[in-house]
């Protein structure tokens, strides 16, 4: 049972001033009822005395008559009982007869049996009721020569009804008297308490209830300066310092969190049991509940994590941090599911919470979107990829190449020997036609790899464009759709293989449209930021995209179409978006393929924008056309050689061999002191084990400045083959020759003004 | 107050010590109420007239009597019973006179006659109704002392009537008295009551004395024998008393004393042959 301080203060007061108002009550009746009494006692005493004088006659006479008429006189409304005894406490007359043998008390005969009582002296007992006084009876014989005798006793019993009477009535007087005095002291004190003591105290205890209810500073007033007074001067300092030391934590909270909610990666904060108690700005965005909505809820609802490869859900961070007291990581291949759903890789720490015993109260995690960073990541080990199988593709090629030369050389100049309408020339076309075909995969190689650098020219991305489509689009059922920005910028390409980028996405796309189809080919001017593009550096940019109406990828499939080798096509080489992955990334470019199943598939090419104007493209050339002089090819492949010198020969050209560098700079010595210069040398930029093409030529014009010489080469990866010109070359060609090739870089460098053709 | 009470002290030891002064001229003695008003207090006073001294006597009953001597209170006592291993060794019994036995009722009681064994029932509490007696229909109520303070007629009835008992209270049909003054004055104004008491006193009470087996107790037949339960009264003395008492005593036993009581109606010593 609760009691308020006043009711226990009240009853505390009321039972002291019962208790003194019991205690004066009973002492001022036990006084009243002694002094009443003594008061009857002196009255009995008073009257045995008289009995005891007068009855001595009858005594002595033994005359009951004359005792009685004695008795009768001093029996008064409160006298019960007169009683005559012989010295031997034998009852001799009574005046109720019933009464003669009420025998003595046994201590008034002790009394008057001891030795040295006199005959004055009177025994007077309380009983309850009344008083019996016991007087001795002396007999005068009223003769001098006869002393006075002891004869006997009388007893008296006087009845204290109404003296009790008169104590009930003092005890009720005085007990009314007294509870109303309590009363008023009880409503006296009780009213000077409350002013003085309860009410300071009152206001302090509804200043903590204040308090309680965080109203701060809740002062209460000082009333006196005594004990109570200082305790409230002290409890409002306190208050004050309170208030204080709340705004400072406020303050400090409201700082802290800002900074939580200011922290670049995501924050969750939960409480041993695993239950979410904050969650900053960035956590909400990730997780997509509000801190709000979120607090008191388990992690697991919040923060639910699942493996990126199997779907199984991963162990909760907390459980572990609980478990082992330690800072962790979370597990490779983590992924978010949030709220709505949609999920997101993540790169997440939990760490323990300690308070200052260093007990675990909590766990912090701490977590960041890792999506952009893995697709990045991805990209480049595609990239590294892509780049070993290129190293490996290329040095293949290379080699193959060089057989292509001479077997392609070889059939070219067969044909040229058989009657074109025999059986064998027939099978040479085959062969040919076979052969090139080998040549064509060989160079896609070759672009692929290393080899493929390109000789970059100031371009209008458009004109390749259009010149790819138009040339890949031929005969199909697609139609194309050109959305091309007279403003698109101009970049720096090699057309060649640009145009080979293009027409290997159109056929791509064709051969996902085999009903037919719309190819939407758009460019952009973009200024990438960084990032933008995984892999580019921030900068101008002309972006080509190419939309099929196609069915679209496959997600499983799409990051693996620029895999080499990666086909879907029953016939398929797997290297044509190779090569163009491997294209557009030595243009310093990137490509992108958006695609959803039934919507079709668009690959974004980004290209630098060039700060040049586009070079006109050269015209179309002609057949092969005859020339004459002395021409010296330098090659390390004896059928290579032999194939080249045929093939000048059949051009009409002389032709000598070198199958190094040091033999053709002495043939070129030799011819030039012989008067028979030659008026072109072909040669080889690597020799392995000997002088290749460029450090000859160096030494040749050491002899002869005007040297006219063109490089030669099965992959276009080195840089004299892009920039052929720096390094004293007058042209390029590139292996396996044709015919038609010599005839036109032969044509270029020796009539750059333009010659005449082969009949 | 302080001084009338000390004016009242004064006076008291004035009057207390006034007796020791007149000491040698009283003797005081107490005792047998049947003695008292049987012979004593005449005889008494004929002393004082012969010899000029003061004989002061109360009653109370022998018990009360032996007792005031044995403490000093009285120079004799008289006593109707013998000597018993109680008493101090220094006390002297002296037969005084004779008395018997008497049977009183109230003057109303139609019974005048009543037989040793009709006592004896009475006491013993076989009758309680005086109509076993062939009176009225009343309830019986004799009157004694307490056993101890029978006294002389208690030793009178176990010796004549109770065959060696004491006579017992009886429940609702007996009630006590201090002494055989005080019994006697109970029969008086008691219809119902029935007590013993001495010839001495009880012929001097407004009672009727009942005979025994048809004889009345009167002097005569006391002294003839024909009433039964003669008894002797005494009067006891210390052995060293007073030449004083010495003297009433001798003149007490005197053929003058014995004259005297025969004169007031008692059987003397001398009306008996020793």
């Amino acid at each position: 049972m609760k009691l308020s301080l006043q009711t226990k203060v009240t009853a505390f007061i009321a039972v002291v001033v019962l208790m003194v108002s019991a205690i004066t009550t009973l002492l001022s009746v036990q006084s009243h009822r002694a002094s009443i009494e003594r008061e009857v006692t002196a009255r009995g005493v008073a009257l045995s005395e008289a009995l005891a004088r007068s009855v001595d006659e009858g005594l002595a006479a033994e005359n009951l008559n004359l005792i009685k008429s004695v008795e009768e006189i001093v029996l008064t409304d409160d006298v019960i009982l007169t009683q005559v005894f012989s010295t031997l406490w034998l009852g001799v007359a009574a005046v109720q007869p019933g009464q003669l043998n009420v025998p003595p008390s046994p201590e008034a005969v002790r009394f008057f049996s001891r030795a040295g009582v006199t005959v004055h002296e009177h025994f007077a007992r309380r009983e309850n009721g009344w008083i019996d006084i016991y007087h001795p009876v002396v007999y005068d014989p009223h003769d001098t020569r006869v002393p006075n005798v002891l004869i006997g006793y009388v007893r008296l019993r006087i009845s204290t009804e109404q003296a009790d009477k008169a104590v009930v009535r003092a005890v009720v007087v005085n007990v009314l008297a007294a509870a109303l005095l309590a009363l008023a002291a009880v409503a006296a004190l009780n009213a000077l308490i409350r002013k003085y003591l309860l009410r300071p105290i009152l206001d302090l205890h509804a200043s903590v209830e204040r308090h309680k209810d965080g109203a701060l500073p809740a002062l209460v007033p000082v009333y006196a300066q005594d004990e109570i007074g200082e305790l409230s001067q002290e409890f409002n300092a306190m208050s004050l310092a309170l208030k204080e030391r709340e705004e400072r934590l406020a303050e400090e909270k409201e700082r802290l969190s800002v900074t939580l909610r200011s922290i670049g990666d995501a924050v969750i904060v939960c409480d041993v049991e695993g239950r979410v108690t904050l969650l900053n700005k960035v956590a909400e965005q990730y997780t997509g509940w509000n801190a709000v909505e979120a607090a008191g809820k388990p992690l697991a609802e919040i923060f639910p994590i699942v493996n990126e490869q199997t779907g199984e859900p991963c162990q909760q961070p907390v459980e572990k941090v609980i478990r082992t007291g330690l800072t962790c990581g979370l597990a490779n291949h983590t992924v978010l599911v949030r709220k709505d759903g949609s999920r997101i890789v993540i790169e997440d720490s939990g760490a323990p919470i300690r308070d200052s015993a260093s007990r675990i109260i909590g766990v912090v995690l701490v977590f960041r979107d890792v999506t952009e960073k893995r697709r990045i990541e991805e990209e480049l080990i595609k990239a590294e990829k892509l780049q070993s199988v290129g190293l490996l593709a290329g040095g293949l090629a290379h080699d193959f190449n060089n057989l292509l030369t001479s077997i392609v050389g070889n059939i070219s100049l067969a044909k040229m020997y058989v009657d074109g309408r025999s059986r064998a020339y027939d099978r040479l076309v085959e062969a040919e036609t076979a052969s090139r075909r080998a040549t064509d995969l060989t160079t896609q190689l070759l672009t692929f790899s290393k080899g493929g650098a390109p000789v970059r020219r100031t371009s209008a991305i458009g004109d390749v464009i259009r010149e790819s489509a138009g040339f890949a689009l031929s005969g199909t059922s697609v139609a194309p759709e050109f959305r091309i920005d007279p403003d698109t910028w101009s970049v720096d390409i090699d057309s060649g293989q640009m145009s080979q980028v293009f027409s290997n996405l159109i056929i791509n796309a064709v051969h996902a449209m085999p009903r037919g189809g719309t190819i939407v080919f758009s460019t952009s001017n973009l200024l990438l930021r960084e990032n933008e593009v995984p892999t580019l550096c921030p900068g101008a940019y002309v972006r080509v995209s190419l939309q099929d109406s196609g069915p679209g990828i496959a997600a499983e499939v799409l990051p693996r179409i620029f895999e080499p080798y990666f086909t879907t096509k029953k016939k398929g080489s797997g290297l044509g978006l190779a090569s163009v992955y491997s294209i557009v990334k030595r243009h310093d470019g990137h490509i992108i393929v958006e695609s959803a199943p039934g919507r079709g598939a668009t690959f974004h090419v980004y290209l630098p924008a060039s700060a040049g104007n586009p070079i006109p493209a050269r015209e179309n050339e002609g057949g092969p056309s005859a020339g004459q002089g002395r021409v010296l090819v330098m090659d390390d492949d004896t059928s290579i050689r032999e194939v080249a010198g045929e093939m000048l020969r059949m051009l009409g050209y002389e032709v000598d061999l070198a199958q190094s560098g040091s033999e053709a700079i002495e043939l070129y010595q030799h011819a030039a002191a012989s008067g028979r210069a030659y008026c072109v040398v072909i040669m080889d930029l690597t020799i392995p084990g000997g002088m290749g093409g460029t450090e000859a030529l160096g030494r040749i014009r050491e002899l002869d400045p005007g040297v006219c010489a063109v490089v030669s080469s099965g992959y276009s990866n080195d840089p004299v083959m892009a920039d052929y010109g720096s390094f004293g070359f007058k042209g390029v060609i590139v292996k396996p020759y044709t015919i038609a090739s010599f005839s036109k870089v032969l044509q270029e460098v020796l009539h750059p003004d333009g010659g005449g053709n082969l009949p | 107050m302080k001084r009338s009470s000390t004016a009242l002290v004064f006076l008291l030891c004035v009057l207390f010590s006034a007796p020791q002064v007149g000491a040698q001229a009283s003797i005081t003695g107490s005792g047998c109420s049947v003695s008292v008003p049987g012979y004593l207090s005449d005889l008494a006073k004929a002393y004082e007239k012969e010899t000029g001294i003061k004989v002061l006597v109360l009653g109370g009953g022998s018990i009360r009597g032996l007792s005031d001597l044995a403490e000093g209170r009285m120079d004799f006592a008289a006593s109707c019973q013998s000597r018993s291993l109680d008493d101090p060794a220094d006390f002297e019994y002296v037969t005084a006179s004779w008395d018997a036995l008497v049977f009183i009722v109230h003057k109303s009681n139609p019974i005048d006659s009543i037989t040793p064994k009709q006592v004896r029932d009475i006491y013993e509490g076989r009758i309680n109704n005086w109509k076993q007696l062939g009176g009225r229909d009343l309830n019986l109520i004799s009157v004694i002392s307490t056993p101890r303070g029978m006294g002389g007629i208690g030793e009178a009835l176990e010796k004549y009537i109770l065959s060696g008992k004491r006579p017992q209270q009886q429940k609702n049909s007996t009630m006590q008295a201090s002494s055989v003054a005080i019994w006697e004055q109970l029969i008086e104004e008691m219809p119902e009551g029935f007590a013993t008491t001495g010839f001495g006193s009880g012929r001097k009470r407004n009672v009727k004395l009942l005979k025994v087996n048809g004889v009345a107790p009167t002097r005569e037949s006391i002294i003839s024998g024909k009433y039964p339960y003669r008894r002797p009264l005494f009067i006891v003395v210390k052995r060293q008393a007073r030449p004083q008492v010495r003297q009433f005593v001798d003149f007490i036993v005197s053929p003058k004393g014995q004259r005297l009581i025969s004169s007031y109606g008692m059987p003397s010593l001398a009306d008996l042959p020793k």
